[in-house]
């Protein structure tokens, strides 16, 4: 039988709670900055609840995933834009948002992996973040990039020997 | 760090979150029930302001010739009380019947 449509307000409410942290670490790797990461997970929420009418709630947090991402290139894209004109070509002087992983005692590291993954083309970037973050099956990431499901294994491991490669010294 | 993958630990989003969304959410809420209350506050005042400021008699605005005693379609038409034209009411908001005679029938009648 066929899901009735329309995602309640109780569903909405379980969908942030249930997704925020995985969505907010996507987004945050995208855009290295705490408060941006948490406006573009709001801004897929406000998004989300402006269609609540016409989504399926089992099909709501593939909605969500692919907000997110989609806002967070955005973000991207459009911040290092600023940075460009601002004639500061370095992606290290974006917003310290080392600081939060900082806490952790291990900034340098963080910086170096931060560094790593700018550097990686945004085709393996997105699907070593889903991968890693979504706990969603090869399959469904595969469908949420509208790539071969081959694909999304091949990528993600690429990715990583890329991240390894680069991260070899420390 | 020999597996970058464990590497991208799991940070937790700033506290508050939740909160924040739901006030966003509410607020854009409350905002639509009020442009719909301004919106028919504002045609329920012009409305207002037109039947409390349509009484019968309307000051004359119009430069045409054909109210001011010339002739119209063959008869001359004047306007009553005084230069001004006389509204008379209307079934339908988009018309408006204003009372003129032919010219001279007010003698006539008097």
């Amino acid at each position: 039988m066929a899901r009735a449509l329309g995602v309640s307000e109780a569903e909405w409410e379980t969908l942030y709670k249930r997704l925020e942290r995985p969505l907010y670490n996507l987004a945050y790797r995208y855009v290295w900055n705490s408060e941006d990461a948490q406006d573009i997970l709001h801004d897929a929420f406000m998004e989300l609840w402006a269609r609540r009418e016409r989504l399926v709630a089992n099909t709501a947090d593939r909605y969500a995933w692919v907000t997110v991402l989609n806002l967070a290139r955005k973000r991207r894209r459009w911040t290092r834009a600023k940075h460009f004109l601002s004639s500061d070509d370095s992606l290290d002087s974006l917003p310290a948002a080392a600081a939060v992983e900082s806490e952790a005692g291990r900034a340098e590291e963080q910086a170096l992996l931060r560094a790593a993954i700018e550097r990686l083309p945004e085709k393996l970037r997105s699907v070593l973040l889903l991968a890693e973050f979504s706990e969603l099956s090869y399959d469904s990431i595969a469908e949420l990039l509208s790539i071969p499901s081959g694909t999304v294994a091949s990528r993600r491991n690429l990715a990583l020997r890329q991240l390894r490669s680069e991260l070899k010294g420390i | 760090m020999n597996q970058p993958d464990s590497l991208l630990k799991l940070l937790e989003p700033p506290p508050g979150g939740w909160e924040r969304l739901r006030a966003r959410r509410d607020a854009a809420r409350g905002w639509a029930p009020s442009w719909w209350a301004l919106a028919s506050g504002s045609a329920a005042a012009v409305a207002w302001l037109a039947v409390a400021s349509g009484p019968t008699k309307i000051q004359m605005q119009f430069n045409g010739a054909r109210l001011i005693g010339e002739r119209s379609h063959g008869v001359g038409v004047q306007l009553l009380e005084n230069g001004r034209a006389v509204s008379l009411p209307s079934a339908d908001a988009n018309v408006r019947i204003y009372w003129v005679e032919p010219a001279g029938s007010t003698e006539a009648r008097d």
